[in-house]
């Protein structure tokens, strides 16, 4: 009798915290921008994320910092953990401080879709000093 | 005399069946010899991502999804993988690339950033323009990253090709391919390059009036703008004169129709304003423009196709 009043709660929390984990993982999105800054030129970026919607579309902006100004976009299809690898280019941009934003936007109608959120990352041109 | 009469009646029977099984061959050979109903992508600014093999996709799905099938003819409207070397885009591009036909665009026009590669993957000489026959089509390739201006060799070129082909009889369309475009609506892309290149226009527009070009294909501008038929300005020359308001259905109109398609897969210039001789532009989908040429050569039907199957725009012509 006693084994299971022991046993009872862990298993209760077992079965509430293991899928809580497991949404929790699964609801953090991430980005890498590589590399985070360049020249004027131009240059070869990748985008990498994890944890949009599985099997959707990712919008992502490149945005003035102090405007919003939005200078290049673009969207990547997403696997069936909600990342994607991909190679864009930056050019014809001016020198400054910007933020590449990623936002779950199924239908590409270049919109943050309901009930989700996004994230966003520094960029700049060129590289500061470090 | 019954024979006589006979053999005279059997010998023009046989005459009259002769003439009419020789204008029947004839009449065949006719049909043959008029234009065969074809059809031609085009797209520019393509990247070396999944977007890009979506745009590959989209063109070679048309082989299901057009009545024409899969295009007979592939035109590259520059800026291909925006790296050192062409080889992965060569490779995306493997599948539809039997009939492709380029323009240099500004990220492969020097040997940093593989020129050599695409001048022998597709055949071009040193100055890379050029100008083809297809069926009763003319196709004009300018290289707008090489000396164009009155007097050079590329303006010769295009000039004397330009009165060739107005006064040739079997060619009833002229299309000029080119990537960076003389006009477009006002996008994020700031540079000078992506306000429409004036000189080029100055330059261009009036020769495209004067022999009778019926559509311009350009990029440079990550996004889709399809214009009404335009004639130069000569005042104005940002302002071209829209000869016609009509929104798609166009009847041998003056002036040409400029298309922008750069919508490979690269990345988007947002559109930020609408010019008025604008009549289609957006910059939220990827895709490409599929032509048809159908009625004996005498119908033309274009159509930008983004890469989820849906149809964007469409416009025609008829001569």
């Amino acid at each position: 009798m006693n084994r299971y009043y022991i046993l009872l709660p862990i298993i209760m929390g077992m079965i509430i915290i293991i899928p809580l984990f497991t949404l929790l993982a699964y609801a953090q999105k991430n980005a890498t921008i590589s590399p985070n800054c360049g020249t004027e030129e131009g240059f070869e970026v990748t985008l990498e994320t994890d944890g949009f919607g599985p099997s959707s579309n990712v919008h992502w902006d490149l945005v003035d910092t102090k405007n919003n100004t939005i200078a290049l976009s673009g969207y990547f299809t997403t696997n069936s953990s909600g990342g994607f690898e991909e190679r864009t280019y930056v050019d014809d941009i001016s020198s400054g401080d910007y933020k590449i934003k990623f936002f779950d936007d199924a239908d590409t109608n270049d919109k943050l879709d309901a009930n989700k959120t996004g994230l966003s990352l520094d960029f700049s041109i060129p590289c500061k000093s470090q | 005399m019954k024979t006589s009469i006979l053999s005279i009646n059997s010998f023009i029977g046989i005459l009259s069946s002769s003439i009419l099984l020789f204008l029947s061959i004839a009449s065949i050979s006719n049909v043959h010899a008029a234009t065969s109903d074809f059809n031609f992508a085009a797209v520019g600014d393509w990247g070396c991502n999944s977007n890009t093999d979506a745009t590959v996709k989209g063109i070679a799905n048309t082989k299901t999804t057009n009545k024409l099938g899969a295009p007979e003819l592939v035109l590259g409207l520059g800026d291909y993988s925006y790296q050192p070397t062409a080889n992965c885009w060569l490779s995306k591009v493997a599948s539809i690339d039997d009939n492709m036909k380029i323009t240099i665009g500004n990220h492969e026009n020097s040997a940093k950033t593989g020129f050599n590669q695409y001048k022998k993957s597709f055949g071009l000489t040193s100055n890379a323009y050029y100008s083809f026959d297809f069926q009763n089509v003319h196709f004009i390739i300018m290289n707008t990253q090489t000396p164009y201006i009155a007097g050079s060799s590329q303006y010769n070129f295009i000039k004397s090709d330009l009165a060739k082909a107005a006064n040739k009889a079997n060619t009833n369309w002229i299309i000029v391919v080119m990537h960076e475009p003389f006009y477009t609506s006002p996008t994020s892309c700031k540079i000078k390059s992506c306000q429409g290149i004036g000189n080029l226009r100055d330059i261009y527009h009036p020769l495209f009036d004067t022999y009778k070009v019926d559509l311009v294909l350009g990029a440079h501008l990550h996004d889709y703008q399809r214009s009404f038929p335009l004639e130069y300005n000569s005042a104005s020359s940002s302002k071209p004169i829209m000869t016609s308001k009509i929104p798609s259905k166009y009847n041998d109109p003056k002036g040409e129709i400029y298309v922008i398609v750069g919508t490979g897969g690269i990345n988007f210039h947002k559109i930020i304003g609408k010019n008025s001789y604008i009549v289609n532009q957006q910059s939220s989908f990827f895709g490409h423009l599929n032509v048809d040429i159908t009625n004996k050569g005498q119908v033309l039907t274009a159509k930008f196709i983004q890469n989820n199957g849906k149809v964007f725009d469409s416009f025609s012509i008829t001569k």
